[in-house]
């Protein structure tokens, strides 16, 4: 994984372990598409954050549909028999929080963003890579799939690279 | 004494999450009241009683910096404990934020942080004297 990707990674893989309580399946040495076949065979859930500020870009977040109904339960800690409205809150959240923390680590810590509201669709295949596509980090949560997006427009300042393990 | 406390989030499941930390933590809770924005939490504010408002940063229709800023500007409020509950991870706004005399808990938080974070700011608590353990353990939310 590249620096820009491995930031991505724990940012996502943190905010799902301590926000949903599902845990993450790539490792280093796991294929860069962890879940083969999603694209065609899942029904898959975006949840897109548009933010402005130093950096200008969309992260979107996918996941197959059948994590959406784990994500409220896991987030309320109840039945897994929530509200369809709150499976699709509960993703936005999730993403929100991802992109909250991942930012900093991208333009320093002094850096204020705007984040707008989550914004969620279903999603098909994806015909075309969205504009400005900087990294794409797929991998697997306890029997789903997961692909965040990072967009940004222009160019990305030089990143340190990642301390300690990935 | 019991808290009335004014939460303040555009997701209804993060409400959910932090007035489900609330019961469990404790604090002597009151009148629960939410507000899906900064707008609607101040006229909240206007219409009922409050001790505690929890508040987002990142809204729609009036985000948690203006909604505070209105509220340390309005004599009546001006004094009102306010926790902002984000994901805000900037210290410039964070700075600003705690100039105008707000705490922070970053998201995701545990619900130690939560609890003690509100216990600081109001020094409400039900503990009993040597009770000094928190009645939920594990993972963060």
């Amino acid at each position: 994984m590249t620096s820009l990707e491995t930031r991505i990674f724990r940012s996502a893989a943190r905010t799902f372990e301590e926000l949903t309580f599902l845990f993450t399946e790539r490792g280093e040495d796991l294929p860069d598409v962890a879940c083969p076949g999603a694209r065609e065979k899942c029904g898959r859930a975006q949840a897109t954050i548009v933010f402005t500020g130093p950096l200008d870009g969309q992260l979107l977040l996918r996941v197959s549909e059948n994590l959406l109904p784990e994500l409220a339960a896991n987030m309320l800690g109840e039945d897994d028999q929530r509200p369809e409205s709150e499976r699709w809150d509960a993703l936005g959240e999730v993403a929100n929080v991802v992109c909250g923390n991942l930012l900093p680590g991208l333009a320093g810590n002094k850096a204020v963003f705007r984040l707008q509201a989550p914004r969620m669709e279903a999603c098909g295949v994806e015909e075309t890579p969205p504009e400005h596509l900087k990294a794409r980090v797929p991998f697997t949560l306890e029997g789903g799939c997961v692909e965040l997006l990072l967009c940004v427009r222009g160019e990305l300042p030089d990143l340190p690279p990642p301390s300690g393990d990935g | 004494m019991s808290l009335n406390v004014l939460v303040v989030d555009d997701s209804a499941v993060m409400r959910q999450m932090i007035i489900k930390t609330l019961r469990l933590s404790g604090v002597p809770l009151g009148e629960i009241l939410q507000a899906a924005n900064g707008q609607e939490g101040l006229q909240a504010l206007n219409a009922h009683w409050v001790d505690l408002a929890l508040v987002d940063i990142n809204m729609p229709v009036m985000d948690g910096e203006e909604m505070i800023s209105r509220i340390r500007a309005d004599a009546m409020l001006a004094d009102l404990p306010l926790v902002v509950v984000s994901t805000e991870s900037s210290e410039t706004r964070i700075e600003s934020l705690a100039k105008q005399g707000a705490r922070f808990v970053h998201k995701p938080f545990t619900p130690e942080i939560l609890r003690n974070t509100i216990i600081g700011l109001t020094g409400v608590s039900n503990d009993q004297p040597g009770d000094a353990d928190f009645p939920v353990s594990g993972p963060d939310f």
